[in-house]
Formats: C-alpha cells, sequence, structure tokens
C-alpha cells in the first residue's frame, strides 16, 4: 500500500517535473514540427529506395529473398515487363557486388538524415529563441460601423494563437467600399471604376485587397455577387476597362456560420426619448409607422445614412420604401454621411457643442441651431453603434473620440417590429489559391463564429425579419441637373488637392450617386490675360460620346485633359455670363477668385446678388479647396432637424421667404470624393 | 528460431563488411544529415519567379495614394512610357497601381501580395520604416547601385542619411525616392518668435499653441522618440559633450534599462507634457491640438489654431498654395524651420520585387525616377523632398533655384504652362525649403531597424504615450519595459503588461 502511494506520488512529481520542464519547449516543437519541411523527407529516402529496388531487384534475383507473399507478389506485377530479359551474367554479376554498398549506403544515408532531423529539432528547441517567423498577412474588410468591433477582435484571436509570443497570422482590417464599388472590385482585380483610364499611368485599388469580407447582411453579400448582366441603365459605363460579367461563385465563398448578429435600431437621444418612445409605443413593439408620425408630431427628424455609401442606410431606405412612407417626408431623411458611425459622429458634435455652451464651431456655424435641436435628431442605426457611441469611442473616425456618455446626451437604442435584424457572415475571398491562406482564413472565421462580433441585445421587441437590400431604394430620389463649373485659374491648375487629376478621379468616384436621370454637365471659368471672361463647357453628349452614361466619362475625360488656364474671374462674373445655365450651379474653386469680386470687401454680397439676378439658376454650391468663404455665405449643413430642414432651408418663422439656396464649403483636405457627394446630396435636397 | 535467423542474418552481412563499406557508410550518413539540414534551411526559400500566372504584362509599382501632389508623380510616370515607346519596340507599360491612404495598409498588401507570390508588383514604394521588414523577409531583391547610371558614386549622388534607409544587413535592398524629416512651421502673422532651442520652443508652444501629433499610431510614436532625442541633444548641447543613446543604440540593442536612461525619458517627456496641456481654472487639461494627426494638424495650423506645428514637408506644398495662407502680395503667411531639436527619419524607398518578371526594366525605372531631372520637378511641382545632393546645392545657391513654371517652360510643351503666377512657389520659397529640409534630414535619426519594427512601435507607444498625455501617466518598471521592447524587436509580444510600474515587478 505505501509502496503503491511513494510510487504514484514519485510518478506525480517526476511528471510535473518533466512538465515543467519540456512545456516552454513543447510550443516550439509543436512549432517546429508543423514547418518541418516533410514532403522532401519523407518523399526523396523512399523514392530513391524504392527506385534502386525495383531497377536492380531483377539483377538480384537469386540473390536476395522476398520476405512475405504480397511484396513477392508487388514484385512480380511492377516487374512483369522485364521477366523474359535474359540479363547479362557480368552485368547480374556486377550488380551482385554493388548489392551490399548499395543497401549499406542507403540505410547509412537514411540515418545520417535521421541523426540530422533529430540535431536540428534538438538545437533549435534548446538553443535561445530568436526573431519570430514572418507571420501570415490577412486583410479582412468590414463597413465602417463593424470596424472598431473587428479590430477588437483580431487582436484578441491574434493574442491567443501566439506560440512563445510570436503571431503566426497578422490581420489588417479594412472600410470596405460601397456595395457599388464591390460589384466592379470583386470582378476586377479589387480595382476602382475610374471612368475612361484610357491610357493614364495609373490604377487606384479600393483599399485593402480583402481575403475575407464580413458584410452587414446576407443580403449586401447577395446584391454585390449579383450577375453584372442586371446592372443596366445605371451611370456606370466604363469605356477604360471592360467589366468582367458572371457569376463570383469561384471567387467568393459564403460560410455557414454568422460571425455576429444585430439588428437596426431607433436610436435616440436621453433628452428626447420620453417624447418619442411611449408607453402605446413600446406595447405596440414600436412600429415605424408610429414613431414617424410621434416624430413628426414633435418636431422630430429620423435620419439614417447615405443609401448610396452606407448598407444600413441602404437597408434602412430598402425597409421604408417597403413601409410605404410618405413621399417627401421631412421627417424622415438619408444624411450625407457614408457610414452609420460619421452620422453618429456628427450628432455627437452638435450634442457636444450645445452640451459645452460654446456654441457652434466655424464648419457648423448655424445660428439657428439651439440647445435643444440636436436632441431633437433621431437615427436609424445598428444598435451596436448607439453602444459604441455612448462609450466614448472614437467609431474609427480620427477627432471622434470623447468621453463616455449618460443621460441626456447618450442615446437609447431601442429595436421595432418592423426594422430588420442583421446577420453577419464571413465570406472568403480566394484571389491567389493559396491554401495556406485558406486554412487560415477558415481557423479565424470559426474562432469568430464563436466569439461573435455583436450578440443580440436584449432590450425591446426583438425583430425577426432578416435585412433585405433592394438597388433602388438605395438610389436617390430627386433628379438633379447639374453644372460644374470648375476654377479654370494658374492657382487652381497648381492646387495640390483639387488639381485636374484630382477632381477626375473623385467625380469617377462619386459616379455611383449619380442616377441616369442626372443631367450633368462641366466648363471651367477664367479670365485671359486681357480680363475677358472664358467659360469652356463640355455637356454630356457634346463631346462626342452620346447622352447617357458615355456622356459622363467623356466630361471627366475632358477635365482631365484640358489644360487651359488663365487668371481668377469673380464668381459673380461668372453666374452673369453663363449662357445656358442649369437649375444647380457647383462652382470648385481654389478660393483665389473671391478677391476679386467687385465688392473685396464682401465678396459674400457679390456672389449672392449675382445669384439672384439669374433667373435660371436656383441653387449655388461653391466647393473651396484653400481659401476661405466669404462672410455672408452659410456653409452646408451636416445634419439638421426636420424643422430647418424645410424646403427653404430657412429657420422657422423667417418672414422673408427665400426662393434661391447658396452656401460655400470650405474642403481644405484632402477627401475631394467626400466633399463632392456632400455637395450632390445637398443638392438632391433642394431639388 | 526468430532470434537465430536473424543473427545469422547480421551475420552474414557483418562478415561481408570491409573498411571500404565503412567509409561509405559514414560518408552517405553524412551526404543524408546535410540533405536534411539543407532541405530545412531552404525550406522557406520563395519559389521560382517564373511562375507568375495570368499576369498582365505591365511594370507595376506599388504604391500609396498621391495625395496633396497635384497629380506630378502620374505625369512622370506618363513620360516615362512615352520615352520607353520611342525607344523600344514592345515597352513594357509602366503602371502605378495606388493601394490606399494609409502606410500601414500600404505595407499590409504588399507583404500580402509577397506572401500569395502572385508577382502583383514589379517596384514598390516603400516607407522607410519596413524596408527591414521587406528586406529580411525575403520579398525584395538586392539593388547594387551602379555608378556609371547615377553619374556618379552613390554616396555623393544621394544624400548619406536618405542612402542608408535602403541598406539592411550590409546588403541594398531599396533606393531612396523622398527623403522626409519632420519641420516646425510656424505662422508668421502671429506673434510667435523662431524659436533658438528645443527648450525655448517648448515656452513658445505653451504661449502660442503646437499642433502635434500625440495620437495612437505611428506618428505618436515618432513624437515621442522625438521629445527623447530632442531632449539629449539640448543636453548634449548644454553640457557641450556627447550624451549616449537612451531607447535603442547603433547596434539595434533595447538601452532603457540602463544608466539612468529610463529617468532621462520620463524628464524629457514631463518636458513635452507641460506644453501639450494647458490650464484652466487650476485643471490641467490636454490640448485638442497635441493629440492631432499629419492631416488634423495641418488644418489646426491653416485655421490659425496654433502658432506652431510640426510636421513633414508634404505640408510646405499644401500649404503654399493656400490662398489663405498668402497675402495679398503673395507672401506666404508661415514660415518653415528645421525641427529644434532632432527628429526622426522618414521618407519613401524604391525597390524591386522578389517575385518580379521585370527585375531589368524595373531597375530601369528606379535609376530614371531618382534621376535628377524627375527629383527636380517632383521637388518644385509637388513639394517631394529630393533624395539627390547636388539638387539641394543648386537649390540653396541664391538665384539657381528653378520654380514649376520654370521647368514647365523649359519643357517643349509651353502651351500647358498656366497663365497665373501670383501663387506659384517662387524660387526664394524653393530655396529657403530646400534648405531647411536639407538640414532637418542631416540631423535627423532614423528609427530602430526591425523586422518588427511595428510590433515595437506598439509596445512603445503603449507604455510612453500616456506619460506624455495624460497627467497620471506613471513611469513604467524600465527593465521590464525594455524587455518587453526587446521582445518586440524580434517579433514577440508578452502575455504580460510591458507597462507595470516598479512597484508591482517581481
Amino acid at each position: 500500500m505505501v509502496t503503491t502511494a511513494l510510487t504514484a506520488a514519485v510518478t506525480s512529481v517526476a511528471t510535473l517535473v518533466v512538465t515543467a520542464v519540456a512545456t516552454p519547449f513543447s510550443n516550439r516543437l509543436q512549432s517546429l514540427i508543423e514547418q518541418a519541411p516533410v514532403t522532401p523527407l519523407i518523399t526523396v529516402p523512399v523514392s530513391v529506395g524504392a527506385l534502386v529496388s525495383i531497377c536492380c531487384y531483377p539483377l538480384w534475383r537469386g540473390k536476395v529473398r522476398t520476405s512475405g507473399r504480397w511484396a513477392a507478389a508487388v514484385a512480380a506485377v511492377v516487374l512483369w515487363p522485364l521477366r523474359r530479359i535474359q540479363w547479362p551474367q557480368g552485368l547480374r554479376s556486377w550488380a551482385g557486388r554493388m548489392l551490399v554498398p548499395l543497401a549499406v549506403g542507403y540505410i547509412a544515408a537514411c540515418l545520417g538524415a535521421f541523426t540530422g532531423l533529430v540535431g536540428l529539432v534538438v538545437f533549435r528547441v534548446v538553443a535561445p529563441p530568436g526573431a519570430c517567423e514572418p507571420p501570415r498577412e490577412l486583410r479582412v474588410i468590414t463597413a465602417l460601423e463593424n470596424v472598431t468591433a473587428l479590430r477588437e477582435r483580431a487582436e484578441a484571436y491574434t493574442k491567443e494563437q501566439r506560440t512563445d509570443g510570436c503571431a503566426p497570422v497578422r490581420i489588417a482590417v479594412g472600410v470596405a467600399p460601397t456595395i457599388e464599388e464591390m460589384r466592379y472590385g470583386f470582378r476586377n482585380e479589387w480595382l476602382r471604376d475610374d471612368a475612361l483610364q484610357n491610357d493614364e499611368p495609373y490604377r487606384r485599388m479600393l483599399g485593402l485587397t480583402p481575403d475575407a469580407w464580413i458584410p452587414t447582411g446576407s443580403a449586401e453579400f447577395d446584391l454585390v455577387v449579383q450577375d453584372v448582366s442586371e446592372k443596366g441603365g445605371e451611370k456606370t459605363g466604363n469605356g477604360g476597362v471592360p467589366e468582367k460579367a458572371g457569376s463570383l461563385n469561384s471567387l467568393l465563398r459564403k460560410r455557414n456560420e454568422q460571425v455576429g448578429t444585430d439588428h437596426m435600431s431607433i436610436a435616440v437621444f436621453g433628452a428626447a426619448k420620453n417624447d418619442l418612445l411611449t408607453s402605446e409605443l413600446e406595447s405596440a413593439g414600436y412600429p415605424l409607422a408610429g414613431i414617424v408620425e410621434r416624430a413628426r408630431s414633435k418636431d422630430m427628424s429620423l435620419v439614417y445614412p447615405q443609401p448610396a455609401f452606407s448598407t444600413s442606410g441602404a437597408i434602412v431606405a430598402t425597409t421604408l420604401s417597403r413601409a410605404e412612407p410618405r413621399s417627401g417626408d421631412t421627417a424622415l431623411r438619408a444624411t450625407f454621411d457614408n457610414s452609420a458611425n460619421a452620422l453618429l459622429c456628427h450628432l455627437r458634435g452638435a450634442g457636444q457643442e450645445a452640451a459645452d455652451g460654446e456654441g457652434a464651431d466655424e464648419s457648423r456655424a448655424d445660428e439657428d441651431w439651439t440647445d435643444e435641436d440636436w436632441a431633437r435628431l433621431v437615427a436609424l442605426v445598428p444598435s451596436h453603434s448607439a453602444d459604441e457611441y455612448n462609450r466614448g469611442s472614437d467609431m474609427g473616425i480620427e477627432g471622434c473620440a470623447h468621453n463616455p456618455l449618460a443621460g441626456r446626451a447618450a442615446l437609447t437604442a431601442v429595436s421595432s417590429v418592423d426594422l430588420p435584424t442583421l446577420d453577419y457572415p464571413f465570406v472568403e475571398i480566394d484571389w491567389s489559391e493559396d491554401p495556406a491562406r485558406r486554412e487560415a482564413l477558415d481557423a479565424f472565421a470559426t474562432w469568430l463564429a464563436h466569439n461573435k462580433l455583436f450578440e443580440p441585445a436584449g432590450e425591446g421587441p426583438q425583430p425577426s425579419s432578416p435585412a433585405r437590400i433592394s438597388a433602388d431604394a438605395a438610389r436617390p430620389g430627386h433628379r438633379v441637373d447639374l453644372q460644374m463649373m470648375i476654377d479654370g485659374s494658374g492657382s487652381m491648375a497648381r492646387s495640390p488637392t483639387a488639381s485636374a487629376s484630382a477632381l477626375h478621379d473623385a467625380l469617377a468616384e462619386v459616379r455611383q450617386i449619380l442616377t441616369d436621370t442626372d443631367q450633368v454637365s462641366a466648363g471651367k471659368f477664367f479670365a485671359d490675360d486681357r480680363g475677358s471672361a472664358k467659360a469652356p463647357m463640355a455637356r454630356e453628349g457634346d463631346a462626342g460620346g452620346g447622352q447617357g452614361p458615355r456622356g459622363y466619362g467623356e466630361i471627366l475625360q475632358w477635365i482631365a485633359d484640358d489644360t487651359q488656364s488663365g487668371f481668377d474671374e469673380p464668381i459673380s462674373t461668372l453666374i452673369g455670363g453663363l449662357s445656358r445655365p442649369a437649375n444647380s450651379l457647383a462652382v470648385i474653386t481654389d478660393g483665389g477668385p473671391f478677391n476679386d469680386e467687385p465688392d473685396h470687401g464682401d465678396a459674400g454680397r457679390s456672389i449672392r446678388r449675382a445669384l439672384e439676378a439669374a433667373a435660371d439658376v436656383s441653387n449655388l454650391y461653391i466647393l473651396t479647396f484653400g481659401g476661405k468663404c466669404p462672410d455672408g455665405l452659410e456653409t452646408p449643413r451636416a445634419v439638421r432637424p426636420s424643422v430647418s430642414a424645410s424646403p427653404s432651408g430657412e429657420p422657422p418663422g423667417s418672414s422673408e421667404p427665400v426662393a434661391k439656396h447658396v452656401v460655400c464649403d470650405d474642403a481644405a483636405g484632402t477627401d475631394v470624393a467626400g466633399a463632392l457627394g456632400r455637395m450632390i446630396f445637398q443638392f438632391r435636397e433642394w431639388s | 528460431m526468430a532470434g537465430g535467423s536473424l543473427g545469422a542474418f547480421w551475420n552474414r552481412w557483418y562478415e561481408r563488411f570491409t573498411r571500404f563499406h565503412l567509409r561509405l557508410a559514414a560518408a552517405c550518413f553524412l551526404a543524408g544529415a546535410v540533405f536534411v539540414i539543407a532541405v530545412s534551411q531552404h525550406s522557406g526559400a520563395s519559389s521560382s519567379p517564373d511562375a507568375c500566372p495570368g499576369r498582365p504584362d505591365d511594370l507595376v509599382i506599388g504604391t500609396g495614394a498621391e495625395i496633396g501632389a497635384g497629380g506630378v508623380r502620374h505625369d512622370v510616370i506618363k513620360e516615362w512610357n512615352d520615352e520607353q515607346r520611342k525607344l523600344k519596340k514592345k515597352p513594357l507599360k509602366a503602371t502605378l497601381v495606388e493601394i490606399s491612404e494609409s502606410s500601414d495598409e500600404q505595407r499590409s498588401e504588399l507583404a500580402a501580395a509577397a506572401q500569395s507570390k502572385r508577382c502583383a508588383y514589379d517596384v514598390l514604394l516603400l516607407d522607410v520604416a519596413y524596408i527591414t521588414e521587406f528586406a529580411r523577409t525575403n520579398y525584395l531583391e538586392k539593388f547594387e547601385l551602379d555608378p556609371e547610371k547615377l553619374g556618379g558614386i552613390p554616396e555623393r549622388y544621394f544624400l548619406r542619411q536618405s542612402l542608408g534607409t535602403g541598406q539592411v544587413d550590409g546588403e541594398r535592398f531599396a533606393v531612396p525616392f523622398a527623403a522626409d524629416a519632420p519641420l516646425l512651421y510656424r505662422r508668421t502673422d502671429v506673434p510667435a518668435p523662431p524659436p533658438q532651442d528645443t527648450k525655448r520652443f517648448l515656452e513658445l508652444a505653451k504661449e502660442h499653441g503646437y499642433a502635434a501629433q500625440f495620437d495612437d499610431y505611428e506618428g505618436g510614436t515618432v513624437n515621442l522618440l522625438e521629445a527623447i532625442l530632442s531632449a539629449q541633444s539640448q543636453k548634449a548641447e548644454d553640457q557641450k559633450a556627447q550624451d549616449g543613446p537612451v531607447v535603442v543604440d547603433d547596434g539595434g540593442d533595447v538601452v532603457l534599462d540602463e544608466d539612468g536612461n529610463g529617468k532621462k525619458v520620463m524628464d524629457a517627456l514631463g518636458a513635452w507634457r507641460d506644453a501639450l496641456f494647458t490650464v484652466k481654472d487650476g485643471t490641467r487639461t490636454l490640448r485638442d491640438e497635441s493629440v492631432l494627426r499629419e492631416e488634423s494638424s495641418l488644418q489646426a495650423f491653416r485655421t490659425g489654431r496654433v502658432g506652431y506645428m510640426r510636421n513633414w514637408p508634404f505640408a510646405f506644398n499644401r500649404l503654399a498654395a493656400d490662398p489663405l495662407m498668402r497675402d495679398d502680395d503673395g507672401t506666404l503667411r508661415f514660415q518653415v524651420l528645421s525641427f529644434p531639436g532632432t527628429g526622426v527619419l522618414g521618407g519613401v524607398d524604391l525597390a524591386i520585387a522578389k517575385d518580379s518578371p521585370h527585375k531589368e526594366e524595373a531597375r530601369d525605372l528606379i535609376y530614371y525616377l531618382v534621376s535628377e531631372d524627375v527629383q527636380e520637378r517632383l521637388f518644385a511641382c509637388a513639394g517631394y523632398p529630393p533624395v539627390v545632393a547636388a539638387l539641394y546645392e543648386r537649390y540653396e545657391r541664391s538665384g539657381t533655384a528653378r520654380t514649376c513654371g520654370e521647368l514647365a517652360s523649359e519643357g517643349a510643351d509651353g502651351a500647358a504652362r498656366p497663365a497665373e503666377r501670383d501663387t506659384e512657389i517662387t524660387g526664394g520659397q524653393l530655396a529657403r525649403f530646400a534648405r531647411e529640409v536639407h538640414q532637418a534630414v542631416d540631423h535627423a535619426r532614423p528609427r530602430p531597424m526591425s523586422a518588427y519594427y511595428a510590433t515595437f512601435s506598439q509596445v512603445f507607444r503603449s507604455c510612453l504615450l500616456p506619460v506624455a498625455t495624460t497627467t497620471s501617466g506613471a513611469a513604467p518598471d524600465f527593465r521590464h519595459f525594455s524587455d518587453a521592447l526587446r521582445d518586440a524587436l524580434d517579433g514577440r509580444l508578452r502575455s504580460d503588461d510591458p507597462c507595470r510600474p516598479p512597484a508591482q515587478a517581481g
């Protein structure tokens, strides 16, 4: 009994000691075994041995015995063609002499190889660890509102996978482009659809080439993989690179499991929560019709991201279109924000200004923005976005971080029986047919399915209808008759951010938010050395491309190619001198022309006067890259409650009706496409 | 029975075993062992570069998006293509593939492309921070510089500091394309005088506002390193004696835990922290302008929220072209100075991808891109700091600087030249810019050279950024922190907290 106990104790201690000693090495040993060149180490000696045996066996007949019936049978079959050959006696005798040296050499070589392998393993395991092996790079994309959660999960996964501190994979998380861009990109090596690229020596990618993509819902995946042939009639024709039509089944593989579960929600500020979320509506499961009605009666706006840019926005737009809301309902509006997070970031800016009591900063200088206006905005966003907002995260947007919010400034997100659920499928993209990459992705996807990005929240009614996206609902409604006039001065030609090349690329990018019913023309304005105003124009169809999609591409090419330039011409002169002006006029400048206005001290007034005198122009949007918008011209509004989003654009109670709109956007950054998108969005609101 | 037959078998063999057999066995044993070791060592090597299925016959340059440079890089490539069409019957068309604006995404994309061996790129335009990683992981082809093609020895042709960025473990893998070092931008329309040294600068920064990049990204690491390096150079200046490195020595070893280096780091960051905070109603709060990034810093500076800004040279071209930054007579409303202290060396290098099927053509294109003419054009028209030493000599000499307009009019096609010239960057402005960039590059220090620099940067920043940007940021246990940094340089991340304070260190 005592002996047994002692033996057990000694065995346990010994096991513990051995385990403790071996543990630091075991991971490395495992990694070494995984990385060992197993295939050549087994195949080379075996094939050499087999080859020599097969070749020499007939010569060694009678000298070596085949052990076992099956071996004899194999030898008989393999050597059947050679059975009748009468080998020369000399050769047989030489082969006989070589039998022992060959066998000795082969066995010694195998032993040497085995010893070498063991020695190598021992050396690597015992030797102090050097640098890690380079990790496998994996690139995963998802919508901006999911990026923070995915980055956190990717980091946790990498941490969990570390062996001796070394990560086997490095996962880069990028922002997925829009549905329209993905439809093109997956069929065209993930390159942007830069219209009429022609002989240009550059192509632009849509960001990281994804190894995996996590769509917001299966509906997004379905829309992207839909055959290209169904996409007729849109303003997407491309004269440069032909789209590869056809199925994406061989490239994209949607896995069965979901890596997240969430739902679209109604996110309302604490300050206005009781105004909107009544107990009657709660008991009915917050039906959309009831919420909209209540919002209208309380002068509130329900806002959602731009459907053309954001999948969440497209889901909301589709849901609303199915619910058949009143046409032109000012209580329901898409903003120009390209994601749910961007929308919430705007709301935060507005809320913070009100909370700080410091008024608006220059970029949001809306005099009629009162303390409580921000609380009258209700966002239709995924519920996790509202949680992220309340946590104070930067939500993947530079400069958006803030302190955690609670109470009046925090958002309360409730689900609605009419708003859909969001499943988050994991889609693998097999660009390179690399089995190791695929294996790594499978492992990550499996892990993610068990450690989901988002889990369903318990509060409110649990929606069950899956998200749907209709391509039509994602398209903007109001037609725009747009004339873009680009500053043709020398300084504009040298503009680092808004050069002809940059404008060409940006206009190509925003083409997805234009429809085939929109009318677009472009021109340049400048004064020649004698001070005469010039305004060369290109309209759809003018440049020989015919009406429709090709026309837009031709305009882009004209913008990129036209090298004429001159001196600054005042914007008021331009407005007065247009021969066939469109209803909506966009002026893109570097700010130089403001200094040449007749009333130099009050350029805003000169421009307003010219606009009032121009009978055919109703809307003027000045986009300046550099310089500063003159006093007296308002900046465009980011998000506003319904009361201020009235067609007139004037604050409530304004006694003087204003028939024309004019704003000036100081887009000093490098996001030219974003600025143009905002501009088109604003024109749509005005139209 | 079986034992008997086995014994007989071995006996028969042993009888036939001669000295020759012994030698043969030894030789084969050795050969077997050597074979295994050789196979193991080369199992990770790249496969044949000939296997590039479906690859278009272009010369593909993988690069970041060109922002704020007015498309000059495109023009330069277009001209190369035109030239090749004249010279060759079947020239390869060079095409820039612009990956992303984010440097991290560029790195990830290029590394993934190299791993997948799709031969996606021939030439890589890489941030100098990643050259070591790409060279050591065998993604880059070695590049021997040919003095004949350069028209001089490389050491004279290129800026010394920039040339060093392409060298890894004694071998060259990349050629400098654009130099980079931090500059100090000062608004001249506010009473913010040019600082004489780091100490004075920190006082002025506190007074007039300073846009810095102490946000949690690679720029944050660079700003931290600069704060530490600047304190050292200030101390060396005060004491008239050279002080040793405090973070990483020239051999790449972490020395933070040696000779009171930890205290020096804390003192340095403490001095900068004072400038980054403001006191309002007796409470110290971090200024919004202290934790920006490059682009947001530029916006804070141009709108007059701050009197000073630390930024890279790209900002000069953007600001100089902005009417908001010019007086009515065209005079710039800002001044460029070399960074008051020691900056961290940046830049972009050109390298040939290991799996490129067009290595010779790629080499020719690289020589073209670093030629004096192209470098001058990129500098004068887009603000790319040149890597060619002779250009700095020319621009710094009075009256020999050529503007973008002058370069364009010297070309054959003068018709494309813009008529309006009052906002064009003048020769004098370019000369001053060149002088400051030259000085900044000369005095800048490279980042630690490691294939895992990104991991090092992450660990370094995670512990020291709170010290500089929070009032509660405590000193880490520098011995433990240094070990974590050493591991990070090898690509290892520790499972414990690298920033734990000394009291908890065990």
